[in-house]
């Protein structure tokens, strides 16, 4: 399979891995370990996992978020894990701990079965926190680093992490291993190792 | 929100909430290439580093009592209704779970006021019952906060619980409504804003709740975080901020709200003025199409 880049949200920095859209993505796993965050001013870097759909609304993420001073991400994440829900209400952004850097913490989006519209997010310790309706149908599954508006890729900003064992979840065959394919842009996006891992650096 | 020296700080009581749940014996370690294919640790909750003093709360003697207490400082009728019940779902979180739902609002505005409302009521309710429980997502676990809609827009509903340190004291505490609404529309003085209102809510600690227009859209560029802050203080002296700035033939142009004690922050930005607001967020994924 095969993918193309038919548009890109040139305000957003986003580079990873990225399954294509299926019906049966019901959800998705991965170990994240972040290694570093250098945020432009005001902005801040994150990494996490993202279930979207064709239009990407609604969206949810789960992951780490540092910002370089404002008020963080949607004026409330900053050094923290964090899930984040785009709708047509805008963002919304809820804690959820703290975390050191070199320190891996496993996230997971999923559907509570196959066809529900529901996406809910549980953050490191498999403890289920928000969801997000309105994802029914074919989604497509993220596993990204991201540097919020205003960063492009040459003015100073900089991250890396790992990521490990990611994993795609359909009903009915469990979770499988994923590789997906890769999206750069401004991002250097590895691929899985022998122990499947792979990282994500700018 | 927070100058360089105050985020040391702030990173400070998280490093330090980390290294006291190692010494409780709580399993923070790093994966390494020959670790097991189970490499993810169970995590201590953490403050959200806007702690600035701990404070005592008067605990309630039952959910019904902390939602009355709660209630009572906010606006009345802004709530259809409110509780605390079970979670709705077998698939969430199970426990103790926060219901509303809220009055129309004039406008339907894409964050009412009465979602903050609600999210403060959270957090706020939270901390009556939270009885020496740490965490107060441990607490209140889950919230559904729902509202009617016009017809033809579907009916949205919104809900979460952040992991959230109990025992948060906002300074403003200290001092009266009059001087803070004072204090604030002297901020806002500082801004290119007119027909400026302030009030204050009290789910537990005052909470800021400000409107005012702009006579253009490009005179939020760059300013809001600087405006949020400016009400706020660093670290925060109040426990939410609603912020709504609207401008002539836009309507809304962006509204920012904050509630501490629920860990949520919530952001709405006109369609075509995002690069006024300095306000990050996630951003949407790149649409992308398979070959195939």
């Amino acid at each position: 399979m095969s993918f193309s880049v038919a548009e890109a949200a040139s305000a957003y920095v986003q580079g990873g891995r990225r399954t294509g859209f299926s019906a049966s993505n019901d959800g998705t796993k991965a170990g994240i370990k972040p290694h570093s965050f250098s945020p432009s001013s005001g902005d801040c870097i994150i990494f996490g996992l993202v279930a979207t759909n064709s239009s990407s609304n609604p969206q949810i993420e789960a992951g780490y978020v540092r910002c370089n001073g404002g008020p963080g991400l949607d004026g409330m994440c900053d050094d923290v894990m964090f899930v984040e829900t785009i709708t047509s209400a805008g963002f919304q952004c809820y804690v959820h701990g703290g975390f050191s850097q070199g320190v891996a913490h496993r996230f997971r989006l999923e559907r509570p079965y196959n066809g529900s519209p529901t996406e809910i997010a549980y953050v490191a310790d498999d403890i289920a926190t928000e969801s997000v309706g309105g994802l029914g149908g074919e989604l497509i599954h993220w596993a990204w680093g991201e540097a919020t508006p205003n960063n492009t890729c040459t003015n100073g900003w900089g991250g890396s992490a790992t990521f490990r064992n990611w994993q795609k979840l359909t009903y009915g065959s469990g979770y499988t291993d994923i590789s997906g394919s890769a999206y750069n842009n401004c991002w250097t996006v590895g691929s899985p190792n022998a122990n499947k891992e792979w990282n994500v650096s700018h | 929100m927070f100058p360089t020296d105050s985020r040391r700080a702030a990173r400070l009581l998280v490093m330090a909430a980390v290294v006291l749940g190692v010494a409780g014996g709580t399993a923070w370690t790093a994966w390494s290439s020959t670790s097991g294919s189970e490499e993810i640790s169970r995590s201590t909750k953490s403050p959200t580093g806007v702690v600035e003093t701990r404070g005592e709360v008067g605990q309630a003697d039952s959910a019904a009592d902390a939602v009355k207490t709660t209630t009572a400082g906010l606006d009345q009728g802004v709530f259809e209704d409110v509780y605390v019940g079970t979670s709705p779902n077998t698939w969430d979180r199970q426990g103790p779970w926060f219901h509303a739902r809220l009055t129309p609002e004039e406008g339907s505005p894409a964050i009412p006021v009465g979602l903050w409302e609600a999210d403060l009521a959270q957090g706020a309710i939270a901390e009556r019952l939270a009885n020496g429980e740490p965490n107060l997502a441990n607490v209140i676990v889950g919230s559904t906060i729902s509202a009617d809609r016009a017809a033809d827009v579907s009916e949205p509903e919104w809900g979460g619980s952040g992991d959230v340190q109990a025992g948060q004291a906002f300074s403003a505490r200290s001092r009266a409504d009059s001087e803070l609404i004072k204090s604030a529309l002297e901020t806002l003085e500082r801004f290119p804003l007119a027909n400026t209102q302030v009030r204050v809510l009290h789910a537990l600690d005052p909470a800021l709740m400000v409107t005012a227009d702009v006579k253009t859209p490009k005179d939020i560029d760059g300013i809001v975080s600087a405006i949020r802050e400016g009400l706020l203080g660093n670290p925060s002296a109040f426990e939410g901020l609603y912020l709504r700035i609207d401008a002539p033939d836009v309507g809304p142009l962006v509204i920012s709200s904050v509630a501490y004690r629920s860990g949520v922050g919530r952001l709405w930005i006109a369609p075509g003025f995002d690069e006024f607001v300095d306000i990050p967020h996630g951003g949407g994924a790149p649409v992308v199409r398979d070959d195939d």
